[in-house]
């Protein structure tokens, strides 16, 4: 697809000799959500890992934009505009709400703007800015997350597994915003997902990996496509 | 004891620590930001002892040696980032014998153009100033700002710049501050610029109160490496540590024999990670 933000093709990868992730091509679209779901273990990680390039892959290409960044290093691909939001050690837990959100940007210059999407997004975020991220609850952690990915008006999104443990309130606000996110402000978003409602509400097209393959993909919109997922999670 | 040797003691005391703590800061913010330690630290501190002394028979001013020092310091030790460190990085072992060996060399490269023999740098400050109607050398007093100047220079450019915010998002997760966009290589090579040029100034400080040899710097670098080791990667704790080991070492040395002083570090500092493994830190 022209116009992609995000085009993998045939990208293999895994930890040394153990491939995890076998030879997948998706494409993701300005203002388009593209949700993976999978059951643990499938690879779902290890993709977005190797997208944001902390894996070498075995074979395949990633582009962002018109430009092919398989062999970047990972600070180069933040550079291009792709922010990742990590399943696990995702927040630096001693810094202060300031000082995360701070990190999500390449230059103070521009803080005051970004703070004022935050402000719009989790108006809580902007009344804590001095707290240690740590001291937050699980929920206002992921909603921090959220908040600092956004902060440069990335290109491409990556989340990876933010609904997690999380009370079906904080699940509506997540969703709303990266709704927005890609509806309104054009972004790419891939996201990593376990929970299915979350995944049908966000999202406009999914995939499921299965070992490390991509076994099903279709609309979101489509009448079967919950039937189809869930299947494809339970075999 | 009478009180003028008390408040001569105390003094001593403060400026051991501000001694010490100048020494050891540049080894602390290399092995915090990188995991490794710099075993050539104690070369680079031989190098601006040096510097310090080709700047005073070069008849220029003494305090111009200070900025040379540490422009010697850092510019050794980005070319070492370069070449020695950088291929070695995540694995501290080989680090370790790497820059120990460096060391080596340099102390080799300076005995082949400075020679063997002792040499002395006269001081930018002489004579004495009356603290509480005790005669104390300006210079030693000097020296506490010094080490003001270069904790606090440090504490600003961690706490308050942009790259000290990187720096920090590095020391505690550098795979996320990757993520963030930040170049970690290109922090390491600062740090580890900085640290050196750091080393190299230090060198250049304490030349006036010893002298300069080309194994100088050995001393020193053990009594750093201890006190980094009960720091971990805080500056707050390398103060606390080089005030309190240090203020043992001039007890010791004042009261049993200076050369008992010289192992106070080394011997407490081990001692002390016995006891608590994180030392000083938290
Ligand atoms: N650092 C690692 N080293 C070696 N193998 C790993 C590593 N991380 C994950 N794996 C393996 O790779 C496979 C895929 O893991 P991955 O984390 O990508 O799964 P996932 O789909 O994200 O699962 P979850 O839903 O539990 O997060 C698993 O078999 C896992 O054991
Ligand atoms: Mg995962």
């Amino acid at each position: 697809m022209s116009g992609a933000i995000l085009s993998v093709e045939g990208l293999s990868s895994g930890y040394g000799a153990a491939t995890v992730v076998r030879e997948v091509s998706l494409q993701v679209a300005p203002g388009e959500v593209l949700v993976l779901l999978g059951k643990n273990g499938m690879g779902k990680s290890t993709l977005l890992r190797t997208i944001m390039g902390y894996l070498r892959p075995h074979a395949g290409r990633i582009c962002v934009g018109a430009t092919d960044v398989t062999g970047e290093p990972v600070h180069r691909r933040a550079a291009h505009g792709v922010s990742y939001a990590p399943q696990e050690r995702a927040l630096f837990q001693d810094l202060s709400v300031r000082d995360n959100l701070r990190l999500g940007l390449s230059k103070d210059r521009d803080f005051e703007q970004a703070l004022g999407r935050v402000r719009r997004a989790f108006p809580f975020l902007a009344e804590r800015l001095a707290q240690p991220a740590g001291t937050l609850s699980g929920g206002e952690q992921k909603m921090l997350l959220v908040a600092r990915a956004l902060m440069t008006a990335p290109r491409l999104v990556l989340v990876d597994e933010v609904t997690e443990g999380l009370q079906p309130s904080v699940v509506d606000r997540l969703a709303t915003v990266l709704r927005r996110a890609a509806a309104e402000e054009r972004r790419a978003i891939l996201l990593v997902e376990q929970h299915v409602h979350f995944a049908l509400s966000v999202a406009d097209r999914y995939a499921v990996l299965k070992l490390g393959t991509i076994v099903a993909t279709g609309s979101t919109r489509d009448p079967d496509a919950q039937a189809v997922i869930e299947s494809q999670l339970r075999v | 004891m009478n009180g003028a040797a008390v408040l001569t003691l105390g003094l001593d005391i403060v400026t051991t620590a501000a001694i010490l703590f100048t020494v050891a800061t540049g080894l602390l913010i290399i092995f915090g930001v990188m995991k490794i330690v710099n075993f050539a630290h104690g070369a680079f501190i031989t190098l601006g002892a040096y510097a310090g002394l080709v700047a005073s028979e070069l008849g220029l001013s003494p305090w111009l040696g200070l900025p040379l020092a540490f422009l010697a310091g850092a510019a050794c030790g980005a070319l070492v980032e370069r070449c020695v460190v950088r291929p070695l990085y995540g694995r501290p072992l080989d680090a370790i014998l790497a820059t120990w060996g460096l060391g080596i060399i340099i102390g080799e490269l300076l005995t082949l153009v400075f020679g063997r023999e002792v040499q002395f740098v006269g001081s930018p400050l002489s004579g004495t100033v009356d603290v509480l109607g005790e005669a104390y050398s300006v210079y030693r007093l000097f020296l506490v700002v010094a080490a003001l100047i270069v904790g606090g220079g440090f504490a600003w450019l961690l706490g308050a710049t942009r790259l000290g915010l990187a720096t920090r998002a590095v020391i505690m997760n550098e795979d996320l501050a990757r993520g963030l966009g930040i170049n970690a290589g290109w922090v390491r090579f600062i740090t580890f610029s900085l640290g050196s040029g750091l080393a190299g100034l230090a060198g250049a400080l304490i030349t006036p109160l010893s002298s300069v040899d080309p194994n100088m710097g050995v001393p020193w670098l053990l009594n750093a490496f201890m006190l980094v080791m009960v720091s971990g990667a805080s500056l707050g704790a390398l103060l606390a540590a080089s005030v309190l080991l240090g203020g043992a070492q001039v007890v010791i040395s004042s009261l049993a024999s200076p050369i008992l002083g010289g192992l106070t570090i080394v011997v407490l500092a081990a001692l002390l990670l016995r006891v608590r493994p994180k030392g000083f830190a938290r």
